[in-house]
């Protein structure tokens, strides 16, 4: 797991120098070093196992690393690989519990992006997972962060409604560095780093 | 429910005709006729009255404490080993000793309140502490990393997680103040009390008496855990998915 491209006049934002992380018997990231920019969507690729969902939480503050440093500009929200939801809150509701009460109201922007708004009024027993999924990227993007660590945003969801989100996603203009298996939004976000 | 209950009256009424003797097993209507008479009076209300006073507010106390202490002793370290071990003890002591113990601290009318919320306490705490660490440790994870406050991760985490145990506990602690407060009225004596008035027709040898005073703390008690149930039903509602 090499460093990846470096790109000349961007100023670095997301900083992982040599992570190395080990579950038992088995090395998850070893000597990992990535830098993500300011700017754009960066896809972190690479087959099951390879430790995107470890280094996400490890970025995030979740998960402690043997040895290596982190380094964010702020607070990192992360979109976690379960969809996390509360069972007996409304879609609606899920946003808003993340919304500062002033700003209730926006949980109408956030529905729109992800394209939930018809399914408001409904409660996650009664979602597909590709609208779980949504909501659960709904309420990550409402709160408010520096970077933004997604891990498999779109799982379930299709290509063609997953492209239309990711475009409203970039111009909300935050660093944002998403996982998942899908080649065709890997070409739609700015850069690639492969997880070999 | 008319069904049950008329069975259980036929058999009442037959085994009572058997037996032969009211002072043994006093027949339905010489029940009804004491309890119409007891009605009658202005002393019955205001002793059933009292009586009910005292076990809500033993309930409430030892409900609200519990719950409390239920809370704590799962969050902190500290807290457990400095009241579990009391908690446990509370729960393994006879009725009895507190009654006694409690008699000669206490005036006799406030006797029944600390006892009954002494009951209730370690049935609350347990249940609210099993039903905190029932806690969905993903949703605390999500709650921690999206930085909720304590007042939101309760709201939106420990308490759904919680309301099973809890409303079992709450409405098993109910019962157990209702036994353990009439009780302690029965040894103690408070002037106006339902237990009072169980121990004055024993007195005067009048089962009649006894039964009717037993058929009225049986209907308080029903009619008290028929609102209680109806309430935390309703809470718990709001967390169905």
């Amino acid at each position: 797991m090499g460093p990846p491209p470096v790109e000349e006049g961007i100023r670095k934002v997301i900083r992982a120098r040599d992570i190395t992380v080990r579950y038992g018997e088995k090395l998850v990231l070893d000597h990992f070093n990535l830098s993500v920019p300011e700017t754009g969507l960066t896809f972190l690729s690479g087959a099951s196992g390879r430790g995107k969902t470890t280094l996400l939480r490890v970025l995030a503050g979740l998960s402690t690393p043997e040895s290596g440093e982190v380094s964010l500009p702020g607070r990192a929200v992360l979109l976690f690989q379960e969809d996390r939801l509360f069972p007996w809150r409304t879609v609606w509701q899920q946003i808003e519990d993340v919304l500062p009460k002033a700003e209730a109201g926006r949980a109408a922007e956030f529905l729109a992006l992800t394209e939930l708004t018809e399914a408001a009024e409904l409660r996650p027993a009664q979602l597909s997972g590709g609208m779980a999924r949504r909501l659960a990227l709904a309420r990550a993007l409402a709160l408010s962060g520096a970077v933004y660590l997604l891990d498999e945003p779109f799982a379930g969801v299709d290509l063609a409604r997953a492209e239309r989100i990711l475009a409203r996603m970039r111009s909300l203009s935050r660093p944002m560095l998403l996982t998942g298996h899908v080649p065709e939004l890997a070409r739609l976000c700015d850069r690639v780093v492969e997880m070999l | 429910m008319g069904l049950p209950l008329l069975f259980w009256f036929l058999v009442w009424e037959l085994t009572a005709r058997w037996v032969g003797k009211e002072l043994i097993l006093p027949a339905p209507e010489a029940v009804a006729r004491s309890l119409a008479t007891l009605a009658g009076t202005g002393d019955f209300w205001r002793a059933a009255a009292a009586t009910l006073l005292r076990i809500l507010a033993g309930f409430g106390v030892g409900a609200v404490l519990g719950t409390a202490l239920g809370a704590a002793t799962a969050a902190s370290r500290w807290c457990d080993r400095l009241f579990s071990p009391a908690l446990r003890a509370v729960r393994t002591v006879p009725v009895v000793s507190f009654i006694l113990l409690l008699y000669f601290s206490l005036p006799t009318a406030r006797v029944p309140v600390a006892v009954a919320a002494l009951m209730a306490l370690p049935v609350v705490w347990r249940s609210a502490r099993q039903g905190i660490a029932a806690a969905d440790p993903l949703l605390l994870e999500l709650a921690g990393a999206y930085r909720f406050g304590r007042a939101k991760t309760l709201r939106l985490v420990y308490l759904p997680a919680a309301a099973p145990a809890l409303t079992a506990g709450w409405e098993t602690a109910l019962g157990l103040a209702w036994k353990s407060g009439v009780a302690a009225e029965v040894l103690c004596q408070p002037r106006w009390a339902a237990g009072t008035g169980l121990q004055s027709a024993k007195a005067y040898l009048d089962t009649a008496g006894v039964v009717a005073w037993t058929v009225v703390i049986v209907l308080m008690s029903l009619a008290v855990e028929g609102v209680l149930k109806w309430a935390l039903h309703r809470w718990r509602r709001g967390y169905e998915r």
